[in-house]
């Protein structure tokens, strides 16, 4: 008798730990919390960058229309403002960039075509000026970043085909000009970080392929050179497109986008090694065309859509603490 | 014992009625704050949620440059309207078209 009231006790205590272990699984490194958003504003597509700490995010679609509206994310301050309005055509999937104290918006899609118009917008004044038009015709889906007094845009989407071409802007003369030796496929939707002096460009779809490539882009040379594939280890799942990049504290950050259905899932990119690492996915809905902004030491990913749910929430990513289901 | 049932009673349902009464004061009033203040020889708004701003606007949104509202009434309209945007789950967006609807005046500085 006396045994079997032991067995029981023990039985139960192990049912216990094996419990409190299934739910202490959860200590994965990366942790999400949700910022300032206003309740029903969702829109996907929308353009972003970031300049002197304040995020800057505008056009867009929200399932419905095409926007020109434009706002400052204090990320100090957790506040938004609304800002002068985007003056070209209202567009979703275009490109930008920050380039020594301005911003650069560029192509896009109005919903009917393709665009290739090229702007800045001066956050001291709050204006817009057009600029030279994109070198590379019409373009949606591309791949932009500013980087050593140089913006460049490459890859994307022409209303006919997937491209792999990259071009350059110097905004001294307000010119672009063809910069060769891009080495990866055509593609559509794919993504890039920076980490000091490189720029990392990766994922993205053609032909309902996902691409696998990894870049590293040195501007000082003008070098493209290929880094291990994202489907390295078995144990990847990082292709995909629709993604956004970003980087905090000198390492690479993949969230989100698409690879036959939404995600959540969160991959950082060490340059160093040149291995990803899985950290929690993004807490919120799965989605594809989300937004980041990083100031190289904070980052938020928000809005994008998860099927034809559009999006209005925003959240902050700490990747080096552990996570917490219950903020 | 009956007494004591009732009195019970009678505390439950007071506790109820006390809860209901709160619960609809809080729902019936807004959740969002506005705040107009001087700002640049101008005026801005500030909008919270519970006590937390979520939009600020030292300047007049959706035009270029930065211009403050020329007076508190111009600051209050855009705010108010900003506001039932909000409560109504819409874009709490300025356009240009409503900056003229509601007569607000844009060259003060000048």
């Amino acid at each position: 008798m006396i045994k079997n009231s032991t067995k029981v006790l023990v039985l139960c205590a192990l049912a216990l730990s094996l419990f409190n272990c299934s739910s202490d699984d959860d200590n994965d490194r990366g942790n999400w919390i949700e910022r300032s958003v206003f309740d029903g504003v969702p829109r996907s597509n929308v353009v972003g960058f970031v300049i002197d700490e304040l995020g800057y995010m505008g056009t867009g679609y929200d399932g419905d229309d095409y926007l020109v509206d434009f706002w400052q994310y204090n990320i100090a301050g957790d506040y938004w403002v609304q800002k002068a309005d985007f003056p070209g055509t209202e567009r979703s999937s275009a490109t930008g960039f920050a380039l020594d104290g301005l911003g650069y918006l560029g192509t896009g899609y109005d919903g009917v075509d393709e665009l290739t118009d090229f702007w800045s917008y001066n956050p001291g004044s709050n204006s817009w000026t057009q600029k030279a038009d994109f070198l590379g015709g019409v373009r949606q889906a591309a791949i932009g970043f500013g980087i050593s007094g140089t913006g460049y845009i490459g890859t994307g989407y022409d209303g006919d085909n997937d491209r792999k071409d990259f071009y350059k802007y110097d905004p001294t003369s307000d010119t672009w000009s063809e910069l060769v030796g891009f080495g990866g496929e055509k593609r559509r939707f794919g993504t890039t970080f920076t980490i000091g002096d490189k720029v990392y460009i990766g994922t993205g779809v053609s032909n309902g392929l996902y691409k696998t490539d990894f870049w590293e882009f040195d501007p000082s040379t003008e070098v493209f050179t290929s880094k291990l594939d994202l489907d390295e280890e078995d144990d990847y799942s990082i292709t995909r497109s629709n993604a956004v990049g970003f980087t905090v504290d000198g390492l690479g950050y993949i969230v989100s986008g698409y690879n036959g259905g939404v995600l959540n899932s969160t991959w950082e990119y060490d340059p160093g090694t040149d291995e990803w690492e899985d950290i929690t996915g993004l807490e919120g809905y799965s989605r594809q065309d989300a937004l980041a902004f990083s100031t190289g030491t904070r980052a938020f990913v928000l809005l994008g859509r998860s099927g034809s749910l559009y999006l209005d929430d925003n959240y902050e990513l700490f990747p080096q603490e552990d996570y917490d289901d219950e903020d | 014992m009956k007494n004591v049932l009732k009195f019970a009673f009678g505390i439950g349902l007071i506790a109820i009625i006390v809860v209901i009464f709160f619960q609809t004061n809080e729902s019936s009033s807004s959740d969002y704050t506005t705040r107009v203040y001087p700002v640049n020889s101008g005026f801005g708004y500030e909008i919270s949620i519970h006590n937390k701003v979520l939009i600020k606007q030292d300047n007049i949104p959706a035009i270029q440059n930065e211009i403050p509202f020329c007076n508190e009434d111009n600051a209050n309209t855009i705010a108010s309207l900003v506001v039932s945007k909000l409560e109504n789950k819409i874009a709490p967006t300025i356009s240009k078209a409503e900056l003229k609807e509601n007569k607000i005046i844009l060259n003060c500085l000048n």
